[in-house]
Formats: C-alpha cells, structure tokens, sequence
C-alpha cells in the first residue's frame, strides 16, 4: 500500500495545479470565477485546506472556509495522482474517489483545471 | 456546509455501481426527467434495485441471461437496463420499429430470457411470435396480465421485489449490454460490450470536452453553462447508440437527462420541453434536425438556455452544421463520428459560428485522447496524409465481438485493432475526412468512385435537394453509377440537366450513366439513406 502523501508534498501538488493559471490562456478562463473551494481529505484531516479563486488568480490557504460555495471530499492520494495525470478526473468523479457538494457546473471547471 | 455523506465503498465494476455511487454522492439531486415526474439519483437507483431483484425472483441462477428492452425512453427503460446489470444479467435494448422477421431473428439469436416491454410495443412482439411458448415470457410496462400468454404487467413483476442492493457481485469484465447495430444492409447485429468498456467509454468522452475546453479549443459554455446546470434532452431512442451513449454520459457525469414523452418526434415538443426544463443540450440525429430547423415557430421559441447540439448516427451535411451554428451562434455543435461498436467515441468535433469556413463536406475532426486510429490501406499500411484508406481503431470501448457470429468478429479486427468498413483521408495536421463506407465505392471499369463525391457536386445543382449514388451491377464495366436525385420542392429537374451538370466537372467514369429523379429517398431509422434499397430499385423514374 502506498504511503500517505505529507501535507508538504500535497501542497507542493496543488500549487503546480493552481500554477496553470499564470498561463494567461488560463487565467482568462477563471477570470470571472469568484469561489472558495473547501478541499477535504479523507486519509489526512490535518491536510485540509481552501482556495480562493479571485479574477483569475488562486490563493491555497491551511484550514476551514465556512464561506466555501464548493467543498471537494477526497484522498491526498486521489488528487496528486490527478495533478499529475495518472488518474482521470472524470474516472475519479464517476467512482466517488472525488466528492463534491456545490454547484455542479463549478466542480467541472475545476475539473479541466486538474488536468 | 458539510460534506457529503461518505458511508459506502462503491467499487465500479458493474456500470449499474455508477447508478449506486451517484444515489449515495447525489442522491437528492436530478437524474431524470418524463413529463412530470422528476426522478432523483435515490429514486432511479431505488428502481434499479427493485427490477433487479425482481429478476432475481423470477430468474434465479440466470447469470448473463439475456432481457430484452423493447420500450420507448422511460424513467422504466432506464430501471429495466441498469436493473439487469445489477443482477448479472445483459439488457438488451431492441428497436421499437422492428417487427415480424427483424423482432424473431433477434430473439432468436440473442435468446432473451425474459422480454420487457411497454404496452405500445407489446403487439409487435405477439405478432412476431403467435405461439406464446416461441418467445420468452414478457412483462409490460402499463399492459394487461395474461397468464395463458405468459405475460404480466410491470407492476406485478415488482410488486414484491425489494428495494435493498442485491447481494450480487459482478465482474467489470462480464458483458454489461448487447447492442444491436442497426445497419444499413442486412439483419441487425449484436454487439457485446463488458461493463469495463462501458465505464471507459464514459471516462474518455467527457475527459476530451474538458481538455479541449482547458486548451481553449472549445467555449466553455458547451459543457459549462453560467445560467443554468448542464441538463441533456435525449429525444434519441435508448436502444440506439445515439440515445444509449448520451444516456450513459449524464450518468457519470451525474447529470439529468430529459425525455420527451411522444413516441413520434415532435418539434412543437422538443421546444416546449427546453423552455419548461431549461434545457442546456439537446442530441438529434439528422433528420430530426432537419424537422426541428424546419419548425415554423422555432425562431420565435426561447431557447436561450441552450449551449449545447450534439449530432450523430448518420453523416450531418455540411451545409446543416452551418445552418444551425448560423441560426443558434451562442451554441457549441458536437458532431463526431463513432459507430456502435466502441460506443461512439472516435471523434468529435466541437463546432462554434467561428468555425463555418472550415466546415467542409466529410470534415470530421481529430479522433479523441485514448482511441488510437490510424488509416491503412489493403495491406493494412498507414497511407499518406490526403489518401484514402480504410479507418482502424483501438480503444478501450470496443466491442467484445458480434453476438454468435464469431467468423465477422475475427474478421473485423486483426489483434486489437478494429476494421471500421469506412473510408477516411487525414490531412497534414490531422483531421479526419468520412469519405464513405467501404462497400458503397463503385469500381467501375478498374477506377474507384467514390459517391461523397459525385453526390457533392451533383447537390451543388440548384434545383437539386438530395443525390445518392450506387453502382449497379454491369457486364462489361463491372458496375455503373447510378445517381437518384431528389429535386428542391416545387422544382423539376431533368436527367439531361444533372447530365449537363456533371460534365466537366468530373472524370467521364464518374459521371452517373443512368439518373433517376424520386420525390423521396428510403431511410433507415437513425436517418441514414438505405443504399442497399435503392440498388434493388427499379430505374424507372417516379
């Protein structure tokens, strides 16, 4: 069985996701997606953390955003292995490893972003 | 907010789990839509259980047992499909316009254990089969019990089945369903797909649409609606490749589906039902195109919710992908091209307004990540970009072979790639070109014609509609061209003048040496021109 991923290494993970956003193809692309994204980690509580998308930058900030308009429930592992293309994220989507509450249409977009 | 309950670990192996894991995730949300009744994830997979287990009661140890589907697109077709699946059985949706020969060559070569089907089908089913004990026993959907004729009604059949998840385990490589092609030649052939293709095919079509519209090859708007969540009108027969993979894609990508409630297309409806609905995309083969561009009252209708129009089961003409981006230029066309046989998913093309100019006649796209093609000629050799050759495949969607008939499964693929009988040409950056099936090239007097050809410059006529061409049989060319034409409405057109026409615009062996002017052009279901029918006809003009 795999090791659980560090807090360390899960970040680093969803700091190359968010970084795609530099890209200024990207960053049009989320220009108007105002959202707080709460990221719940099932394997690793101390993990949690949020995003805050704001006219096309994203900021990952440790802890609990009572405010977030979408919560993701999933594994440190799920996620790497969808940052870094091992793992579909619609697969993930389809068999649960990847939970959402929110609006659907939201969780779609990040979706693409995860690729 | 919290987070959603995680109380259940849902392995997909079986397709019908996704239905599950959607109920447990989902369960509150919409999953169907048929008139008024507005079905959740909890509610379908509540139904999948209850048939499931109904089938359990009356077809104990049935394992891989075959249940036919002969029902229109109801909330019942999708509880009877994935209700098989969950208790080890294969569904096997039938066409609802077969009858007589087509009804009894399917039933007996797919063996059906069970039949069921809704009351405005049960007839044909009886009339194919007038000694009840020739055919399998049959439950209808808002029918009459007969217990002489072994039939009984949908609610006898689950009247005391449970709504508890069956204790079955089924296997992600056992066969999920048994699809009937519906061909333009000859009877219709069985398709066996094991549940595993069927999840693939669900990962590798949406994961396309999110990564062109991540690489800005694609509006956002297509999958991602602002004003409104994506929700799919599937007025497209479930028994059909065209209904089933929209059906199954809404699935895991846990969205609802509408169906409309008429047997017959109906545009007036159609419309209604995305003013009502705030219907986000709509899937329509063709001709049913052809019918709603065709509603008087459409530009008049609302239908500004609507981003997406995906188009399949048959070749879209050029000139309608522009009709439709001209007329609806806030809305995404996905046109592709795939064939029952992987579940559709070869290649798409995702169209905007922005894109009319480089619509072309055959113009296709580029085949989708995790489907590799290629396109060979005889000797099974990749050709040169803008030559034609036969278009082969593998993906993780393919088909497991055609049902009892292993000498065409073997000679449809050479290890894992598929043959696809389809004639392509790639250009330099890509893009796939349908020229047109394998079979319908006409040799005549040693030279290849193609008909997409001779069609395309035919049609250009201005008084001409519609032209199809076919070879016919000759004792000293081998085969002639034939041409049919339809005219425009309202408008005569000569053979002298599509004779005239033709001249200088093509090869003397191309150039069709009988012409025949009709009024209207046989077509198969899903809209395609029925070729083998008119190479049957007489040439006598009417």
């Amino acid at each position: 069985m795999n090791k659980v991923p560090t807090k360390d290494e899960l970040r680093t993970s969803l700091e190359k996701m968010v970084g795609k956003m530099d890209d200024p193809k990207y960053k049009s692309r989320y220009a108007d997606f105002n959202r707080t994204l709460q990221f719940e980690f099932t394997d690793n509580e101390d993990a949690v953390c949020h995003i805050i998308f704001k006219e096309g930058s994203a900021t990952i900030v440790d802890g609990v955003a009572e405010e977030a308009e979408l919560v993701i429930t999933t594994t440190t592992d799920a996620i790497m292995e969808i940052i870094d293309g091992s793992l579909s994220p619609t697969r993930a989507f389809m068999g649960g490893r990847v939970k959402a509450k929110g609006p659907m249409n939201d969780l779609i977009k990040l979706q693409a972003l995860m690729k | 907010m919290s987070p959603p309950n995680v109380d259940e670990e849902v392995p997909l192996r079986a397709f019908s789990d996704l239905l599950r894991r959607n109920s447990l995730d989902y369960g509150d949300m919409l999953a169907v839509v048929y008139g008024e009744s507005h079905l959740t994830w909890s509610d379908l997979d509540d139904s999948i259980s209850v048939v499931a287990n109904a089938l359990l009661q009356s077809h104990p140890d049935s394992s891989g047992m075959r249940v036919a589907i002969v029902m229109e697109n109801r909330p019942e077709h999708l509880a009877s499909l994935y209700g098989s699946q969950r208790a080890g059985m294969v569904p096997a949706p039938i066409s609802t316009r077969f009858v007589g020969r087509e009804i009894r060559h399917v039933f007996e070569t797919g063996d059906p254990g069970l039949c069921i089907c809704s009351i405005h089908h049960q007839q044909q089913i009886i009339d194919a089969f007038p000694d009840a004990d020739k055919r399998p026993p049959m439950v209808v959907v808002d029918g009459k019990s007969d217990k002489r004729a072994n039939i009984r009604t949908w609610d006898e059949f689950i009247n005391k089945a449970s709504r508890n998840l069956p204790e079955i385990v089924v296997s992600s490589d056992e066969l999920g369903v048994q699809l009937y092609t519906g061909g333009t030649t000859g009877l219709p052939k069985g398709t066996n797909f094991s549940h595993r293709a069927l999840l693939d095919a669900c990962t590798l079509i949406p994961d396309h649409g999110l990564k062109l519209i991540f690489e800005g090859e694609v509006p956002e708007s297509a999958l991602l609606p602002s004003d409104h969540e994506l929700k799919f009108l599937v007025p497209t027969p479930l028994y059909h490749l065209s209904g089933f993979m929209p059906a199954i894609i809404m699935t895991a990508m846990k969205r609802p589906v509408v169906f409309p409630k008429s047997l017959q297309f109906v545009p007036e409806e159609i419309v209604k039902i995305v003013e009502h609905e705030k219907v986000t995309a709509i899937f329509m083969v063709p001709t049913q195109f052809r019918i709603f561009l065709d509603y008087p009252d459409l530009d008049s209708s609302d239908l500004s919710s609507v981003t997406l129009l995906s188009s399949g089961g048959s070749k879209m003409p050029a000139e309608m992908k522009k009709e439709i981006l001209r007329r609806f230029p806030e809305t995404v066309l996905v046109d592709g091209y795939g064939q029952t046989e992987n579940i559709g998913a070869a290649i798409y093309s995702f169209l905007t307004v922005d894109d009319i100019p480089k619509i072309t006649e055959g113009y296709i796209g580029k085949p989708i990540n995790g489907v590799e093609m290629r396109v060979v000629n005889e000797k099974g050799e990749d050709v040169a970009p803008g030559e034609v050759g036969e278009a082969i495949y593998r993906s993780p969607s393919l088909m497991r072979g055609y049902h009892g008939d292993d000498s065409m499964t073997k000679e449809s693929f050479d290890g894992e790639w598929f043959y696809t009988g389809d004639l392509f040409r790639v250009d330099e950056e890509g893009n796939y070109y349908y020229i047109e099936r394998k079979s319908e090239v006409i040799f005549s007097g040693g030279e290849k014609v193609f008909p997409a050809e001779v069609e395309e410059i035919i049609c250009q006529h201005p008084k001409v509609e519609s032209a199809v061409i076919v070879g016919i049989p000759d004792r000293v060319w081998g085969e002639i061209v034939r041409a049919f034409i339809v005219p425009v409405s309202g408008r005569k057109v000569t053979p002298d003048e599509i004779t005239d026409w033709c001249s200088g615009k093509m090869a003397t062996y191309k150039k069709p040496r009988e012409i025949v002017i009709k009024q209207k052009l046989p077509v198969a279901e899903d809209g395609k021109i029925l070729r083998s029918a008119l190479k049957d006809l007489n040439s006598g003009n009417g």
